[in-house]
């Protein structure tokens, strides 16, 4: 069994596996600069950077799991070091296209539900989640005390990396989708669109936070 | 549901595009504005008889399309509508240009009549602008980013009254969200265009359409180029700002539809 690497998506930090890494052995979450226990300045904070943090975690060739914005760094990652990937998972991730952003592929999806649950800082170097609507927007499906711990933990999130294009994208990597159906942040129905004729996709009747709504099935789609 | 988005590599560029309706239904195609993308389009298109084929795409240095360095010359964006429309098979489309994708439109319908046949120009004119206020606007971008600009954009873009609406934060994304070089580069081209000479040379049906609440191409400036054009009918959408497909899509489904019946496109 090769190792697993869970990288989390905007905002968020390792904390958000807490109740999935149980039903993971052997499985490591982490950091990305500028998040968690991480405090590296938003001005610093870059996509190459987030995938040097990646490539610092992993020694053999890992299963690296993103969730959401993270399908952009595990993606760059694995161009970088093809060498030390054993596999891709995307958990309602953004999978780039060449030459698109996070942002240009979010503004080419078919609805913006984010839109009314996000703040931009006056720098507009970074944005956060509005506090009274992450509820609705990201945990519906939650338990109110792990929705109060996750608001205790979510952070903000650097603008730049998620302004930067890969520009190209081919690898032959194998790689896995996991859409979840119920998602209220990236549309369901483009999880399908970002997905489309891949061989290995599974699905769960989830909001966009499997790791704390259904902890348990989220690890069986990732083993 | 819209269509999947398509990409067409037209030489250096990428062009996204979406390409809706009847795959063998006559053809539109649609041009964006400066700082926007082909999801101006998107409340316009239902509205419209779904047995045309609906072609829109992304500008380069906009939405999903790829964003060369800048600057770009109205030549290169009119070469990306001309490769895009050569690789999906168009003749004689209708074209719609919205602002400065009225300027393509005005361009290409110059070098290739046998891609159109008609043309829809909104808020858009020969020259928009001068020489002098475009490098202001270059240069205080590059200055102080693209942060200021687009609060300007975004109040010069829209009605007073639909900026009050909660639609606006939509575009308040999308502007925020441009890439500076492809603004810059499509700055670039609307400063260096005068279709003056070449547009009152055209000879083919065309629809102008002027907005009465249009502060970036007023009323008075847009029935000039209808004057312009031989034949040209003049449409006024009131109620409106500069983009009539968002804030009154059903006002321009009409006399878009109107149109497209009067030249027998459909």
């Amino acid at each position: 069994m090769p190792p697993i690497l869970l990288v989390h998506g905007s905002c968020h930090g390792a904390w958000c596996w807490r109740d999935t890494l149980p039903y993971l052995e052997g499985a490591t979450a982490i950091d990305l600069p500028g998040h968690g226990q991480d405090h590296t300045p938003i001005a610093q904070i870059t996509l190459d950077l987030y995938v040097e943090a990646i490539l610092d975690a992993i020694t053999r060739p890992t299963v690296l799991v993103g969730h959401s914005m993270a399908g952009y760094p595990i993606t760059a990652a694995a161009l970088r070091a093809p060498d030390k990937i054993a596999r891709l998972v995307y958990v309602c991730a953004y999978v780039p296209l060449a030459g698109l952003s996070l942002v240009d592929m979010r503004r080419a999806g078919p609805r913006q539900p984010l839109l009314d649950a996000i703040d931009t800082s006056a720098d507009r170097q970074s944005f956060s989640f509005r506090t009274d609507k992450v509820a609705e927007k990201l945990y519906h499906d939650c338990l109110p005390e792990t929705v109060a711990y996750a608001q205790a933990h979510l952070g903000s999130q650097a603008i730049k990396p998620q302004r930067t294009a890969i520009e190209n994208v081919d690898m032959s990597i194998p790689k896995r989708y996991v859409i979840c159906e119920d998602d209220r942040a990236i549309p369901p129905e483009y999880q399908v669109t970002m997905s489309q004729g891949w061989a290995d996709i599974r699905h769960l009747a989830s909001s966009h936070s499997p790791f704390f709504s259904q902890p348990q099935a989220l690890a069986k789609a990732i083993l | 549901m819209r269509a999947p988005l398509a990409f067409a590599q037209c030489l250096d560029t990428k062009i996204a595009y979406r390409d809706e309706g009847s795959p063998t239904g006559r053809p539109v195609v649609f041009a964006h504005a400066l700082g926007f993308d082909h999801s101006i389009w998107d409340a316009l298109i239902p509205l419209l008889p779904q047995k045309l084929r609906l072609i829109r795409f992304d500008l380069r240095g906009h939405g999903a399309s790829s964003t060369p360095p800048a600057p770009y010359s109205m030549g290169s964006l009119v070469r990306d509508a001309e490769n895009l429309l050569d690789q999906l098979a168009v003749r004689d489309c209708v074209f719609v240009g919205s602002a400065l994708g009225g300027m393509v439109a005005q361009g290409l319908a110059v070098k290739r009549l046998d891609q159109i046949r008609a043309l829809v120009l909104a808020n858009t004119g020969t020259k928009l602008g001068t020489k002098e206020t475009w490098a202001k606007v270059i240069e205080e971008t590059k200055d102080k980013g693209l942060g200021a600009r687009a609060q300007v954009d975004l109040a010069r873009n829209f009605s007073a009254a639909f900026g009050r609406t909660s639609a606006i934060a939509l575009w308040a994304d999308l502007l925020g969200n441009q890439r500076e070089e492809g603004f810059l580069g499509c700055a670039a081209a609307i400063a260096g265009t005068d279709f003056y000479t070449t547009t009152a040379s055209l000879r083919l049906p065309s629809l102008v359409v002027a907005c009465a609440n249009d502060a970036i191409t007023p009323a008075d400036m847009v029935r000039e180029l209808a004057e312009l054009i031989p034949a040209a009918r003049f449409h006024l959408i009131r109620k409106s700002g500069h983009l009539p497909m968002i804030e009154q899509p059903l006002a321009l489904a009409d006399a878009l539809t109107g149109f497209l019946g009067a030249i027998g496109h459909i």
